[in-house]
């Protein structure tokens, strides 16, 4: 039997996306810092030598706002309209000894210049000093966020209210370049990002909510980089699955919000429902089941046989079964995730 | 000797409250804080106080002076390498340089103090007062990024040219590492002149901070209430 859309549906047997409980994971959409290594940055007002943090500020309702920061009195800025300089004094030669072999994943050869944002402020105040974090948030965002531990080994287990920022991507000057934050003391090494195996899951920085934190930020080519982030935290917000454009239904103008999302690094808005900053056939998933216009799911089906193809989309009706029934047994019709 | 006057048990008992008019602030982010007050274009105080970073999303106060608090830090390592005068092998206690919010994370900082008040913007901040349990040694370092260090305090041979320059924008973080049980009382001494537009004057400060160092099990204990007192935030 050839699986439709349709007759996947069916078997799941859908009614409603649901879920228990006490947590709603955000996602924000992705940010692009722009760093000039030693180099201008055309279009951009530069910040440099001072003493800035990249604060995505989350709001009351689930969004998040990202700024530019600065300590000591200067303008804030935006990562739309301003760069970051790492001046001529961040550089630093790698002696022809190398660094320890536990500072490879920097990915710097002896002889090599790389450019160092130090996790330390440094004296005098020569250079840019740039942390990550999540300040001046309002009482009333603050009510919305909830504790919890992103159960990462490089943390201690504490729950709270953690806003993660995960690297997404890096474009470097050339193929070559790779970008690293990491941070060491006391004899530990912590190395929270690095591209030289790689971009995953596990390039990712948690700052407490109300607070920022300084790492070392390594860059190992001369010129202007990009670096996407994106933002989750977790809160206790209540939001119906699949209602993109939070109007209180799940229509065709939300379909058109994810259709467009999808496959994307993004937010809420944009389709990202089950918090992992994706937008995936999961998501559509539970925008269908709350799919409230029965008379237009024909559309969402077509697009879907679109996207899938034929032996896949057997499996995500098994899938789609387990997913029923494990969210068969809570009541409210929201989604959200542990 | 010098011993500390406060048992290891009526210090966990008080964790993250108070004690003979002292709070132990043992998890959490704080800076001892040279408070630069200027009126207009005249500076008419400076003073060191301890400011809570994590306020209002702390158990703990906003600020207190430094004679209100005990700084307790409750990490423990065996020291790999020396440190200073903290030889290898010793035991070493010690507040953290990178932030654990298990821990004790404590900032050397004049956030508020804008940039052009100082001369050079920086503030020298000398150790100019030490007292501490026999044989023990007290240490300010900062990585270097590739696992060495720079030692800006020992005071193994005295405190003469024991210093550290901060600018006011930057939260200035360190190892204090200490390497005997017991209380430790800190005295430094800030000082800096200001640019001609806020008078070309010397201006100082002084203020003394106690640390307790408790005993290991004693620490970890310290570390459960902190954890209980960051749980009960929310």
């Amino acid at each position: 039997m050839r699986a439709t859309a349709s007759t996947i549906f069916a078997i799941a047997g859908l009614t409603a996306a649901t879920a228990s409980a006490d947590s709603l994971r955000l996602s924000s959409p992705v940010y692009t810092l722009t760093f000039g290594v030693d180099a201008p940055t055309p279009g951009f007002d530069p910040i440099d030598a001072e003493h800035i943090d990249f604060n995505a500020v989350y709001q009351s309702g689930g969004t998040f706002v990202p700024t530019y920061e600065p300590i000591g009195g200067l303008p804030a800025g935006t990562p739309a309209n301003n760069s970051l300089i790492v001046n001529g004094n961040s550089q630093i030669n790698v002696p022809s000894g190398g660094f320890p072999s536990s500072f490879d994943f920097i990915g710097a050869t002896p002889g090599e210049s790389i450019w160092l944002i130090p996790q330390a402020a440094p004296s005098p105040f020569d250079r840019l000093w740039f942390g990550l974090g999540n300040e001046e948030v309002s009482p009333e965002a603050r009510q919305e966020l909830i504790s919890w531990s992103p159960n990462d080994p490089r943390l201690s287990p504490i729950e709270l209210p953690w806003i993660e920022f995960r690297l997404r991507d890096v474009r470097a000057p050339s193929s070559a370049g790779q970008f690293s934050a990491y941070q060491s003391g006391g004899g530990n090494l912590t190395t929270w990002m690095a591209t030289t195996d790689g971009i995953g899951d596990e390039d990712a920085i948690w700052v407490q909510e109300g607070a920022h934190g300084h790492y070392n930020f390594a860059f190992t080519e001369q010129g202007v980089w990009e670096i996407d982030l994106q933002v989750f935290t977790e809160t206790n917000l209540e939001r119906l699955a699949g209602d993109a454009d939070l109007d209180g239904d799940v229509d065709l103008a939300d379909f058109g919000r994810l259709r467009a999302g999808f496959g994307t690094f993004t937010d809420w808005s944009q389709g990202d429902f089950d918090g992992d900053g994706t937008v995936t056939l999961a998501d559509f998933g539970l925008l269908r089941a709350n799919f409230g216009q029965p008379g237009q799911i024909a559309a969402l089906d077509a697009w879907y046989t679109t996207v899938v193809p034929e032996p896949s989309a057997a499996a995500f009706a098994a899938g789609f079964l387990l997913l029923a029934r494990r969210r068969r047994r809570d009541t409210a019709p929201v989604f959200r995730r542990h | 000797m010098h011993k500390s006057t406060i048992t290891a048990a009526a210090v966990v008992a008080l964790s993250a409250s108070t004690a003979f008019g002292q709070a132990f602030l043992d998890a959490g982010h704080f800076d001892l804080e040279i408070e630069t007050e200027i009126e207009g274009n005249v500076v008419e105080e400076v003073k060191f106080a301890i400011k809570n970073k994590d306020f209002p999303a702390s158990p703990f106060l906003e600020e207190y002076e430094p004679d209100e608090a005990f700084l307790v830090p409750t990490s423990f390592r065996t020291q790999s390498g020396a440190l200073g005068g903290i030889a290898d092998g010793a035991s070493v206690f010690f507040v953290p340089e990178v932030q654990d919010p298990a821990t004790l994370w404590l900032g050397l900082a004049s956030d508020d103090t804008p940039l052009g008040v100082l001369e050079n913007d920086q503030y020298e901040v000398e150790l100019v007062g030490f007292t501490g349990p026999a044989g023990g040694t007290f240490v300010a370092s900062q990585d270097d990024g590739f696992g060495g260090n720079t030692i800006f305090i020992d005071t193994s041979d005295g405190i003469a040219n024991d210093s550290i320059l901060i600018a006011p924008v930057g939260d200035n973080h360190y190892e204090y590492a200490f390497d005997t049980l017991g209380k430790y009382e800190l005295t430094f001494r800030a000082s800096a002149t200001t640019t001609s537009a806020f008078g070309g004057s010397p201006i100082s400060a002084t203020g003394t901070y106690t640390f307790f160092v408790p005993e290991p099990a004693t620490a970890g204990l310290f570390g459960i209430a902190a954890m209980v007192g960051l749980r009960r935030r929310r």
